[in-house]
């Protein structure tokens, strides 16, 4: 009898979290989502996590890394609710991510110099250079990120 | 519901419980499919598969003739397997390469079954442990993490496995035969399966006799053959200092600064390697060469989670000591059981694993030693716990109750790592190909020809839009024990 205590409480923890992995599979194989995280709902939210795969995916699905689309308030700060791609991409410091979109033609020439703003407003200089590798952009400092902070509502 | 054991008759294990043997069977294959779900959640890897896949792509006759021409490495059987499911794929790679990884989960851990023997209820409530200390060992987690498209070490772990299970198996005169065909085959699939022919042996000292004499000697012939084609006509040598970075103290030395240090007499770091390969799987620390937690508790910058590890695989060794100090007059009489010679063989296999890796330490190379650890803590811990039953102390039991509670918690701490691990993976691997085109032009990956492009193209497709990421898990702990992907 106390050999079988033994066993049971030895066997316990490991038998509770392969159950709780059997079921986390069998939901995610019946197309459910439980006990799994959020994962980014648009192009924005995707380039604000740095997930290039799924900036990738939602590209092919045609939306438009320039169109503003609303963010998660874990993705970048509650103060900032509203964003393009581009946006989040320099405001998580992403320069692969804005080299991709350069890449596929997702920049269009007069953003470019907003973004290097935004970029020099976020303090990533990495990506200024890259955006304005010639000189540093001419920029009214804090308008380009007061520009994206202005569209979530106080 | 009890049946005769043919093993009845060696005196091992007396009665048969035939639903409590396919109660295991059940939790294990249950257990090792959901593994295999998360692994289904990875892609092909750009890195180390995207290059083998582009050489899969040329004749077998090319392919064996490029292998028996190079330096360091004789791994003809490796290349042939991963040829063999990539032309079988028909393009569908995928569902082939990762299908077979999945196969080969199954597939071990049914030979971890056939080893352990479960055969009563209690041996099926040791099951999730025993399951727990082989798939939530360090050194297993590469074999699932990576893939080259296959995982070779996964391959020589199902070849360890199924040598013991022969070795420990009655004698019939085709054991010889599979047994020479098994070395052979894992001998030229990569170093580590050299491995399987101190199982062979290792069982046979312990007086195991699956493998008969004769067998025994034509297993000596081959790896004597191997030895000699290697170091003679072929002269591909081993590996050098300067084939890769290497963990020393507590840090990772540069190919350069191996050369520098010990370029003139190696036998230091050889014998470093050597004993901290061991100490890993034993202690759960160094990893990879490095002594990451003693200099993390030595700074005073430790998370309390990071000596889970250390403090789980210590525990099972402790326990396996337990079990070799109460057997071990037995053992010197010569009265081995079944899993006497499991432990024992846990032993062989560790030392010749620990031998093997002297050029340089990686936690995977040492994944067969990892696996006998596994087997090993089942066979003790069923015989602690029919000890217990024994002792005249209820506060002994009570505090082994707690301890075992405390063991169990640790590992199914390093079993939802494992899974955290391979989920972080998914998103780590396809962002590799979200970002390819940028490594192609920076000569990072290399695409030679037009073949080679559509190749990209398909795994990039494959990887990005037919089988996009699995979500992250919303795991108690997860935060703590994500790894460093």
């Amino acid at each position: 009898m106390r050999g079988t205590v033994i066993c049971a409480a030895l066997a316990l923890a490991p038998g509770i979290v392969w159950l709780y992995l059997a079921a986390i599979a069998a939901a995610e194989s019946a197309g459910g989502t439980w006990l799994t995280a959020r994962t980014p709902a648009n192009i924005a939210e995707a380039a604000g996590t740095a997930r290039a795969d799924l900036v990738v995916r939602f590209l092919e699905a045609g939306q438009d890394p320039a169109r503003v689309y609303p963010l998660h308030p874990d993705v970048i700060s509650s103060t900032v609710l509203h964003a393009t791609a581009l946006e989040a991409a320099v405001w998580s410091h992403q320069r692969p991510l804005i080299e991709l979109l350069d890449r596929k033609g997702a920049i269009p020439g007069g953003g470019r110099h907003a973004l290097a703003c935004l970029a020099a407003d976020v303090g990533v200089d990495d990506i200024v250079g890259y955006l304005s590798p010639a000189a540093p952009p001419d920029c009214v400092r804090g308008e380009a990120m007061g520009q994206v902070t202005a569209r979530t509502p106080r | 519901m009890t049946a005769a054991d043919p093993a009845s008759r060696t005196g091992d294990t007396p009665r048969v419980d035939v639903a409590a043997t396919w109660t295991a069977y059940a939790m294990a294959v249950a257990a090792a499919v959901t593994l295999g779900h998360f692994l289904l959640g990875l892609p092909i890897q750009v890195s180390d598969s995207f290059g083998n896949m582009l050489k899969l792509s040329s004749s077998w006759s090319e392919l064996f003739y490029s292998e028996f021409t190079q330096h360091a490495y004789l791994r003809p059987m490796m290349w042939a397997h991963l040829k063999a499911v990539h032309d079988l794929s028909g393009g569908n790679y995928f569902a082939w390469f990762r299908g077979a990884h999945v196969v080969q989960v199954v597939i071990l851990v049914l030979l971890f079954l056939a080893l352990v023997r479960p055969r009563s209820w209690r041996d099926a409530a040791i099951l999730p442990f025993g399951l727990a200390v082989l798939f939530g060992m360090h050194t297993f987690t590469g074999t699932v993490r990576e893939a080259f498209p296959l995982n070779t070490f996964m391959t020589i772990l199902i070849c360890c496995f199924a040598a013991a299970v022969i070795a420990l198996a009655p004698y019939r005169w085709w054991n010889d035969v599979l047994a020479v065909l098994l070395f052979a085959f894992a001998a030229l699939t990569v170093e580590t399966g050299l491995l399987v022919w101190v199982i062979f042996v290792g069982a046979a000292v312990t007086g195991a006799r699956g493998v008969s004499k004769l067998g025994l000697a034509a297993l000596a012939a081959v790896l004597v053959a191997y030895f000699y084609v290697r170091f003679g006509p072929l002269a591909i040598g081993t590996p050098g200092l300067m084939e890769r970075s290497s963990g020393f103290g507590f840090r990772v030395l540069e190919q350069a600064e191996l050369v520098e240090r010990f370029g003139s007499d190696p036998t230091l770091f050889y014998a470093y390697n050597v004993v901290t390969s061991a100490l890993s799987v034993l202690l759960g620390e160094p990893s990879a060469g490095v002594f990451g937690v003693t200099h993390a508790v030595a700074t005073g910058t430790a998370d309390p989670v990071i000596l889970i590890q250390v403090a789980s695989s210590t525990a099972v060794t402790l326990l396996i000591a337990v079990f070799i100090g109460t057997r071990w007059r037995r053992w010197r009489a010569g009265a081995l059981e079944r899993d006497d010679r499991l432990v024992l063989l846990f032993g062989f296999v560790l030392a010749a694993n620990a031998a093997i890796s002297y050029p340089y330490t990686k936690d995977v190379i040492m994944s067969p030693a990892g696996t006998f650890l596994a087997v090993a803590a089942f066979a003790a811990a069923r015989h602690a716990a029919n000890r217990i039953d024994q002792l005249q102390h209820p506060d002994v039991a009570v505090l082994a109750a707690s301890v075992a509670l405390l063991v169990g918690f640790a590992w199914a701490a390093r079993v939802e790592r494992l899974h955290l691990a391979l989920r972080e993976a998914a998103v780590v691997e396809r962002r590799d190909w979200a970002y390819i085109e940028s490594d192609v032009e920076r000569g990072a990956v290399k695409v030679p020809d037009a073949r080679a492009r559509s190749l990209m193209r398909t795994l990039q497709h494959d990887a990005l839009m037919r089988h996009p990421a699995p979500p992250p898990l919303d795991l108690p702990l997860a935060r703590s024990l994500a790894t460093d992907d």
